[in-house]
């Protein structure tokens, strides 16, 4: 998987590719409109992480631009403008998903494998982990063949999860994750807490392994082999 | 009391006293003047009859002459000018004299003369002066109030109007108060200078919120540069609980002023008017979908959520708005609400309220509650106090009215749609 990150902060964009690297996607780093250009004509993009603010120009160009000469490269827009406007025109404009900074690097993970799975049309909706089938066209969850019932929000947390497996996530990361768009509550994490001893129960009495580790009551990580 | 009428109360009051004290020293005045002009007459006629006294008998002068009266002897008084009412036999009516008694000799013979002279004409006289005087007074009086009364319309209107427009104006609402300009100098420098005044602290008040919104948009990118630092430093190995303890401190730190960020470009857009989405919503559902959002706080707090909301309202205005007011009430609610505490939501066809436990039965400062950063209890450490600031905000955009009160050792907020 190939990923291109415009971003005009060296930094964020270094960060972004070593955690998105561990993930074993391939990054490419642009830090102008200019060299995003190019690389955008030169390569196919699995998925293009976009900046908005560019010192050089409007990321909103760049989508433009893919959109007109028909490249098919999925488009996750990422501002710190946070403005609504950004937003739906960035949409309208045929971008398939938003985030604003702040960001965790987990949330912009989960996003850009929502957005490759959505972008993949042969049927392969399906992860599998060990004993563990998602599928995330059905939202269904099986362990050993067998269909699991979970709430939304544990559906949403045992995906969070596996797309950032072997990865510490930490309870804020995974609260914001969980209220989505919605994440003044940020207070309680006990409810993080809770969420999670119920999710380990649901899999432990499905006949599932405890793959959900607690690191020192900060954190969680999915540990898979 | 209006300027005009104040103004004319003083006109009329100070008319009232010059017309009391004008009217009667302006009649003795002319009584002294006339009475003066008749005394001399007495005095020529006095002169005349001395000198006649001295050619003839005095019997030539009496019977023609009534008001001239010569008999022999002395008054005990040498002369004598004097008011007196007399009857008049042939008018039957009394009527004021002024008389002169003197003694005179002529031919070695003492004389005492009378001579009187009707007050009756310069009387009229007077008081017909006066009573002109009087009238002309009155219509002045009169013309003034009329006069008081067409200033108001001409001149005072576009004073009113611009104390109307001042009175309206909002620096958060309105672009330029913009007063006309108008044929008076001082009411035209009065409406250049409230432009000049308002245009200038719109550009201050606008620039100020500029930087509020660039600042906090400038932001951004270095908490996202700590976050993604933070993120990356939680997945390097060996990982010990000290430093698992600090990461998330710093996770949680950063979250906040992320969050307080938010809030803060929240206020911005809501003061632009950048939600003008506005759609029919109903504020029951609106709730039901919040609180479901909320229900696992509520069981982790053992908190009872009592609904009242066979009632709704349907009001309109921009989605992202009304979710953003009704659930940060509710989330406010449940930060405040102690462990297995109450809290209540009731709905009516025009209003949404919502209670909760009050932690220690005592009211909040209801002047401070709606500021920014201005927290309700001292241990809350989560909450950043620009919640209800943005609920308030919300409220003025749409017209709403949102009020807090204590009752029943709660805490309510209630939303007039």
């Amino acid at each position: 998987m190939k990923i291109l990150i415009v971003e005009d902060e060296e930094e964020l964009s270094k960060n972004i590719a070593t955690y998105l690297k561990q993930e074993n996607y391939i990054c490419d780093l642009a830090y102008d409109y200019k060299s995003a250009l190019d690389k955008i004509y030169e390569f196919d993009y699995d998925c293009i992480l976009l900046d908005i603010t560019l010192p050089d120009g409007n990321g909103l160009n760049i989508l433009k631009d893919l959109k007109d000469n028909k490249k098919a490269d999925g488009v996750i827009i990422v501002s710190a403008k946070d403005a609504l406007d950004d937003k739906l025109k960035g949409l309208k404009l045929g971008a398939d998903d938003y985030i604003s900074k702040p960001f965790h690097l987990s949330e912009l993970s989960a996003r850009i494998s929502a957005l490759i799975r959505r972008r993949q049309f042969d049927g392969k909706n399906i992860i599998v982990i060990n004993e563990i089938t998602i599928n995330t066209d059905s939202r269904i969850v099986s362990i050993n063949g067998k269909k699991l019932d979970m709430t939304k929000m544990q559906y949403d947390l045992l995906l969070y999860f596996i797309v950032n497996k072997n990865r510490v996530l930490s309870k804020t990361a995974i609260i914001e994750h969980l209220s989505g768009d919605h994440a003044e509550y940020l207070d309680n994490y006990d409810v993080v807490y809770a969420h999670i001893k119920n999710l380990k129960k649901r899999i432990a009495e499905a006949g599932g392994n405890d793959y959900i580790k607690s690191i020192y009551g900060m954190g969680y990580k999915f540990e898979v082999e | 009391m209006k300027l005009t009428k104040h103004i004319a109360l003083h006109y009329i009051g100070m008319t009232s006293i010059v017309l009391i004290i004008s009217v009667p020293v302006f009649y003795f005045i002319l009584q002294r003047i006339m009475w003066n002009n008749i005394d001399e007459d007495l005095q020529s006629q006095r002169q005349w009859i001395e000198s006649q006294l001295q050619k003839t008998s005095p019997d030539n002068f009496v019977s023609f002459n009534n008001n001239i009266l010569i008999r022999h002897g002395q008054f005990s008084e040498n002369e004598r000018l004097f008011n007196e009412k007399l009857y008049v036999s042939y008018d039957n009516e009394i009527v004021p004299y002024r008389i002169i008694e003197f003694n005179t000799t002529a031919n070695g013979e003492k004389y005492a003369v009378r001579i009187q002279k009707s007050l009756l004409e310069s009387e009229d006289i007077l008081r017909a002066i006066v009573t002109m005087q009087l009238s002309v007074l009155l219509i002045l009086l009169a013309l003034l109030v009329l006069i008081n009364r067409n200033l108001n319309h001409n001149v005072w209107t576009p004073f009113y109007k611009t104390l109307d427009k001042l009175k309206k104006y909002r620096i958060d609402h309105d672009e330029f108060i913009d007063l006309p300009d108008v044929p008076i100098n001082e009411l035209n420098d009065l409406n250049k200078s409230l432009n000049d005044l308002t245009n200038h602290n719109r550009e201050i008040f606008i620039a100020q919120k500029e930087f509020t919104e660039n600042a906090s948009h400038e932001l951004q990118t270095p908490l996202a540069i700590i976050q993604s630092n933070l993120d990356l430093l939680w997945q390097t190995s060996p990982l010990s609980k000290e430093q698992a303890y600090l990461i998330q401190n710093l996770t949680e730190t950063n979250a906040r002023i992320s969050n307080l960020n938010k809030s803060l470009l929240l206020l911005a857009k809501i003061d632009n008017k950048q939600f003008a989405d506005v759609k029919p919503i109903d504020i029951k559902q609106l709730t039901d979908k919040i609180i479901s959002r909320y229900y696992e706080n509520f069981i982790q707090s053992n908190i009872t959520l009592s609904q009242n909301t066979s009632l709704s309202a349907t009001v309109f205005a921009d989605e992202t708005l009304m979710e953003i007011l009704i659930s940060n009430l509710i989330s406010n609610t449940l930060r405040y609400t102690p462990v297995n505490g109450t809290v209540d939501i009731n709905t009516t066809k025009d209003s949404f309220k919502i209670g909760n436990t009050a932690k220690n039965n005592q009211p909040l400062d209801s002047k401070k509650l709606f500021r920014r950063f201005q927290k309700q209890e001292e241990n809350s450490k989560n909450g950043i106090g620009v919640g209800l600031e943005i609920c308030r905000r919300i409220c003025i955009q749409y017209g709403y009215d949102i009020q807090y009160n204590f009752s029943e050792e709660k805490h309510w907020f209630e939303v007039r749609f």
